[in-house]
């Protein structure tokens, strides 16, 4: 009865931290994103510089000193905001390794927009391809795909490769409704645009998964101090985790694959959702746009993306039905003599 | 034990700035070089344009003299091209410069001259489906000139033969990272066409059929 009256508790101090103080937190280091959708969904009207003073360098650090003031908690402080800093840095340097490739192989560029947010930003004149533009857009971009790493370190108690790969599948439906829709050069982008951001976002869930890892190679362990170092595995910025706290998120390697598996599968079926929509709803292209200029090779005659919605179901569907049926809640100490 | 630190953190750094080393390659050896060629080859199609018909407007009394107003289309064809990554664009065009004279049997019956600050683009922040249809009409571009005859003495509606037009252009033409001046001058004959009061008729048909 009093165990299940603390794990209780612990279940409502967990809720409380997330939607007070760690959704916050993620809300406000999501906000880099949140410039540039202004700047977007009002079609420029609202220059990236206003957009990124007002809804990102101001949310950020209201942040930082909502950290100082309000510590214990969410058990976020200045410190863990560090940390989870650099590991930031790691996630958008895989994400963007991945689309290097893509850009040799198929020439597709991905630093096309960054000319345009870098003269938006600048409010420079004249010829928007200047090295001054591309280099004030990257660090646009940057500060994007750190502040989303950030949102996603502050949003989970524990960093698994499974709750990685739910978030960047939100970013690429994300990516797949904003840039079709809002921006203009990739309006019926090819079929090789829309795998090169699913790709790349999963590149950016390994960056998410692996860093915490590498920094406690790197670092942690030439001295470990419970107080001050990075976090390890089964604790949390508010200390280690009990046992009865952690064993949910101890899967083994079978579930782990199963779960990555089915949420691709739906992330695929929202993806022929809205690329029906967007291809629906745009007039046929008179333009190669990127050398292409034609529909993916998804919409075959007479068979609308939409449908191939439904295999990405049944394929999410037995994925999942699997992730459930290996998933088994053990020990801690149980888990390593069955691994 | 501090070498394999030393090369990890080497090789982390090496992770976060090498995508950013490649665009930087990239932008000076494939992104710049295909604008130039792209904006190179789009100020090399463009052509001018002059109208083959003249039309006749008005004729009206300016005391003892009589002034005619003619007008003609005259601008630039072939704006639109395909930018670095394929996308649709049209050349900017500034300072669009237009003279003429009409001659007529040896004397100069009107003069033309039209300044254009800029002519219409999309300005790229369009919806898609909007921003198509712009650069399809903004492709050919031409502006109503007005034209006045300075010799009150020659009446307009008795011109018989062909009359020549000399005409001159220029304009600045800007692409995505260049700009160029291109000008244009050539002499044409024209057909001279009464329009006053909803009269379509040539005026030299009209001339012949007077004979």
């Amino acid at each position: 009865m009093k165990l299940s009256s603390t794990y209780g508790d612990s279940v409502k101090d967990q809720v409380t931290q997330w939607i007070g103080f760690r959704g916050l937190y993620a809300l406000f280091f999501f906000t880099p994103q949140l410039a540039l959708t202004i700047h977007w969904i009002t079609y420029t009207a609202v220059p990236l510089s206003a957009a990124t003073f007002y809804a990102t360098l101001i949310p950020i650090l209201v942040a930082f000193m909502l950290a100082a003031l309000l510590p214990g908690k969410s058990g976020i402080t200045p410190k863990t905001l560090g940390i989870f800093g650099v590991w930031a840095l790691l996630a958008y340097s895989l994400y963007d390794w991945a689309r290097v490739p893509m850009n040799l192989i198929f020439g597709v560029p991905f630093w096309d927009h960054w000319f345009d947010w870098g003269a938006s930003l600048t409010g420079s004149t004249g010829t928007i391809f200047t090295y001054q533009n591309l280099t004030a857009g990257m660090m646009q971009h940057i500060l994007q795909g750190w502040g989303f790493s950030l949102s996603y370190y502050l949003l989970v108690r524990r960093v698994t490769f499974f709750n990685a790969i739910v978030f960047a599948s939100f970013m690429t439906v994300f990516y797949w409704v904003v840039f079709p829709v809002w921006v203009l050069t990739d309006a019926l982008p090819p079929f090789i645009w829309w795998f090169q951001a699913w790709m790349a976002h999963v590149a950016f869930a390994a960056g998410l998964w692996l860093a915490p890892k590498i920094f406690a190679k790197l670092y942690y362990r030439r001295a470990r101090s419970t107080e001050t170092g990075p976090l390890k595995e089964g604790e949390t910025s508010n200390g280690p985790l009990k046992e009865e706290e952690t064993s949910n998120y101890q899967r083994r390697w079978k579930t782990t694959i199963f779960g990555v598996l089915a949420v691709q599968a739906f992330t695929l079926m929202i993806g022929f959702i809205i690329f029906g929509a967007v291809v629906g709803s745009q007039p046929p292209s008179t333009y190669p746009v990127f050398g292409y200029g034609k529909p993916p090779p998804v919409v075959i005659d007479g068979v609308s993306s939409y449908y191939w919605a439904i295999p990405a179901v049944v394929i999410g569907v037995v994925f999942t039905y699997l992730a459930q049926r290996s998933r088994q809640v053990v020990p801690v100490s149980g888990l390593k003599e069955q691994r | 034990m501090l070498l394999p630190l030393v090369a990890g953190v080497v090789i982390l750094i090496l992770i976060y700035i090498g995508p950013f080393i490649f665009v930087y390659a990239r932008t000076a050896t494939w992104t710049f070089p295909t604008i130039d060629v792209r904006d190179a080859g789009a100020f090399d199609k463009i052509e001018p344009s002059v109208s083959q018909v003249v039309n006749l407007e008005k004729v009206e009394s300016v005391g003892e003299a009589q002034e005619a107003t003619y007008s003609l289309e005259s601008g630039v064809l072939h704006r639109k091209f395909l930018d670095w990554i394929g996308f649709p664009l049209v050349l900017e065009v500034n300072d669009f410069n237009f003279k003429a004279t009409g001659i007529y049997q040896g004397n100069i019956i009107f003069h033309c001259r039209h300044f254009e600050t800029a002519f219409p683009k999309p300005t790229g922040s369009e919806p898609w489906y909007i921003y198509q249809p712009l650069v399809d009409r903004d492709d050919n571009s031409t502006v109503n000139v007005s034209c006045h005859s300075d010799v009150g003495s020659i009446n307009p509606a008795s011109f018989t033969s062909p009359i020549t037009l000399d005409w001159s252009m220029s304009a600045n033409f800007v692409g995505d990272r260049n700009e160029r001046e291109l000008s244009w001058s050539d002499s044409q004959s024209i057909e001279l066409r009464d329009v006053r009061s909803g009269n379509q008729e040539s005026v030299e048909e009209a001339a012949a059929e007077g004979l």
